[in-house]
């Protein structure tokens, strides 16, 4: 993404983001679709073990990346991939890059749109709520760069409290506690790489701010906001993981499609029923703060991809915008309306995340490393000489 | 941004709202539907499913029970909306009653099939009931108890907070059929003399009825079942004594062999009723009335566990006892066979409160 600090495009950037924006927009990348169906493909207890195992490969993607933002020696942005990979292969990491975010941003939205239409508003037709869904995110994201991602505060903040309602089932009789046993694996389950792909990809996230300018972040700042992301997410996931286990127990739980929606659908209060009316709704804020945050990636990718043909106006963003809108109108149309589509892409943006989490900040680290190694030895030889 | 380069948007997403109406493929008008409250669910003399419920609920006209005849419920639905001038909803089902007929042919399917529908909720409440069912809501109705179904559903609602008689909704039941340690229970009812009465509890293997527990061992069943919890009376009839306001606590050990499992039960409260000419005058006569009654209690207790593993279930969940931290022992088919040759020992503690008062009673009479 083109780095130029203080002036008044998309993605110009007044000062470095602060420490509550980077981690609650990490937190809210991670946690936004996978917190919700999660539980029911971890199922047995001992994945409580999984999950810590993740957030501690996690911990050190996210050493990694911090490190990208302080080595000093290694421009950061579209300009240091450039630099470092050359125009030909940057312009093929730019087209993936604007798959993944078209990809990542569509799913998302398309599933969030699913549980609100199956749960909510059976009446209402899909496609057009996720249209709509779409101008929100738009809404936001016109707004540049800078506001959007300050804009996790807000999302953070509208969606946790809905945690809260669920302190009551970690308590019996909701809660009980048997079905955590056995907490040690007896022995190696079948298939259970797939899980933890499915988990290493609840993680994913903070890669994509890989793609910000240095000038954006302080490195220090956002190595404490991405490890505390992490290990709220972790925590999240393991909160919501045990309340369900024991809430259902597992035999019970893997039939669940949605336990966290159905759970919230279990509570009744004296003065009110179908929670799940104001806890789906209020999910909306952190769908429409990613996808807004993966549409100025799309238009930013767009505008890189095109820069002697688009000026660096509005332009790319609408055409970001033109192909989300027509992306949405198809996955309305022929991929959401067939379940196992539906649950085959859901599959597919796992093996994504999982997949851009374990390369990018691997890739870039290890770029980073290469270009200072070099410059070492050019300092080092012409020292020498 | 100057408002005029708002107009856009806000004419785009004006269009999409205000041209959403065409979109929408059903209505949920309010004078055209009528929302369920109560369902009872009978199998028909050709295996077909008999559906009934009350109509209109919650509106003041005049209220029948319609009932419909089919082979799936959705049918049996469909059919019910043929025959009433509004569309009758699940958004407000409450209680499903099976007959004991529906309930030993299992009902998972049939759940399966409500839960579904995503406006009923897993906390509609479930239970067997015996005997004329339709005739019985028919009378309360011509007899002037219209809302026969809200009365029913707070008479669920306050056992269910009560905690002494057995209740159960869709989750449980549901949770406790895939639970591979532990089977589910529904309250079972019984319709007499005009009465819909609380009449035991019935025993399901899987999400079939096998059995059931009759009412004057009900108040001992609820004594295994919980972990922890209060009997407000505990009717000794066979000792003529009747106990109140007991606590009781159950705690399970399993042997290392898993052949023996030992259940102790104990219970803390006072005395109601005593038989006259009862001597608890010093504490060894109390000690003695008080091993009496807990001969009495263990006595009962037994019956109870001989009979589910008689019929081979295991309505407390005894079974979630044998898992440990690093392993489980069973299987769900080794616990089922396990579990009905399994040797149960029983040890009833009794301790007896406020004896003070039963002596100064007892030197009266």
């Amino acid at each position: 993404m083109a780095s130029r600090v203080g002036s008044a495009g998309l993605f110009s950037i007044s000062a470095p983001f602060g420490f509550l924006s980077l981690a609650f927009w990490a937190n809210r990348m991670q946690t936004l679709y996978y917190l919700l169906y999660l539980p029911s493909v971890l199922a047995e207890p001992v994945m409580i073990g999984l999950i810590l195992l993740a957030a501690g490969c996690s911990h050190l993607n996210i050493l990694m990346i911090a490190r990208c933002f302080a080595w000093k020696e290694t421009p950061g942005g579209y300009l240091g991939i450039v630099r470092t990979l050359g125009s030909a292969v940057s312009f093929l990491f730019l087209l993936a890059g604007l798959f993944a975010v078209l990809m990542k941003g569509i799913v998302l939205m398309m599933g969030y749109v699913d549980i609100v239409h199956h749960i909510l508003f059976p009446a209402l037709h899909a496609t057009l709520f996720g249209i709509l869904l779409l101008c929100a995110c738009v809404y936001l994201a016109r707004l540049g760069m800078e506001k959007t991602v300050r804009f996790a505060i807000v999302a953070f903040v509208g969606t946790i409290w809905v945690t809260f309602l669920y302190v009551p089932f970690a308590f019996p009789p909701a809660a009980e506690y048997r079905h955590l046993l056995p907490l040690l694996p007896e022995h190696m389950p079948k298939g259970d790489w797939q899980t933890f792909l499915t988990i290493w990809a609840a993680f994913s996230g903070p890669e994509y701010m890989l793609a910000l300018p240095k000038e954006a972040v302080d490195a220090k700042k956002l190595k404490t906001a991405l490890i505390s992301a992490n290990a709220f997410t972790a925590f999240e996931y393991i909160f919501f993981f045990v309340i369900c286990l024991t809430f259902y127990g597992s035999d019970y739980l893997q039939r669940q499609d949605l336990p966290i929606v159905d759970l919230i659908r279990y509570i009744q209060l004296p003065f009110a029923e179908r929670l799940e009316m104001i806890l789906i709704p209020a999910y909306a804020i952190s769908v429409v703060y990613v996808v807004a945050i993966l549409l100025l990636y799309a238009a930013g990718a767009i505008q890189c991809l095109a820069r002697s043909r688009l000026s660096e106006g509005r332009a790319p963003f609408w055409l970001a915008f033109l192909m989300m809108l027509l992306l949405t109108w198809m996955a309305g149309r022929w991929i959401w309306p067939d379940e196992w589509k539906a649950k085959e892409w859901i599959t597919w943006l796992s093996w994504l995340d999982a997949s851009t989490y374990t390369v990018l900040p691997f890739g870039f680290f290890l770029l980073g490393w290469i270009t200072i190694r070099r410059k070492w030895r050019v300092r080092h030889a012409g020292g020498s000489s | 941004m100057p408002a005029a380069r708002h107009k856009p948007l806000l004419l785009l997403l004006a269009l999409l709202v205000l041209g959403g109406c065409s979109f929408v493929d059903k209505t949920n008008t309010i004078e055209e539907i009528s929302p369920v409250v109560l369902l009872y669910l009978d199998e028909g003399n050709d295996g077909s499913v008999k559906l009934s419920t009350i109509i209109p609920p919650l509106k003041k006209e005049k209220k029948s029970v319609i009932t419909t005849s089919s082979n799936t419920l959705i049918e049996g639905r469909y059919l019910r909306n043929l025959k009433y001038y509004r569309e009758t909803k699940g958004g407000q089902i409450r209680m499903i009653f099976f007959s004991e007929a529906m309930a030993n042919r299992g009902l998972t399917s049939l759940l399966d099939t409500l839960l579904r529908d995503p406006e009923i909720s897993s906390r509609v409440f479930l239970s067997v009931v015996r005997g004329d069912m339709i005739g019985y809501l028919n009378r309360q109705m011509q007899s002037g108890q219209e809302e026969i179904d809200l009365y029913l559903y707070k008479m669920f609602a306050h056992y269910e907070k009560q905690g002494q008689l057995t209740t159960s909704n869709v989750h449980e039941f549901l949770a406790r059929v895939y639970n591979p340690y532990a089977d589910p229970v529904l309250p079972y009812y019984a319709v007499a003399n005009n009465e819909l009465r609380y009449s035991g509890t019935a025993l399901f293997r899987g999400d079939k009825m096998v059995g059931k527990i009759p009412l004057s061992d009900d108040v001992f069943f609820q004594m295994l079942r919980e972990k922890r919890g209060v009997q407000k009376t505990v009717p000794l009839s066979e000792a003529d004594v009747v106990l109140g306001s007991i606590k009781t606590e159950r705690q399970i050990h399993f042997t290392d062999s898993f052949r023996n499992v030992h259940i102790d039960v104990m219970l803390k409260g006072r005395v109601e009723e005593v038989p006259a000419g009862q001597k608890t005058d010093s504490p060894r006569e109390l000690q003695e009335f008080e091993r009496k009654l807990e001969r009495r209690i263990q006595e009962k207790l037994e019956k109870i566990i001989d009979r589910t593993q008689a019929l081979r279930v295991d309505p407390f969940g005894l079974g979630m006892h044998t898992v440990g931290w690093k392993e489980r022992p069973f299987t769900r088919e080794q616990w089922n066979q396990r579990w009905p040759d399994m040797d149960v020992t029983i040890h009833v503690s009794l301790k007896l409160e406020h004896t003070g008062m039963l002596d100064s009673h007892a030197d009266r009479r």
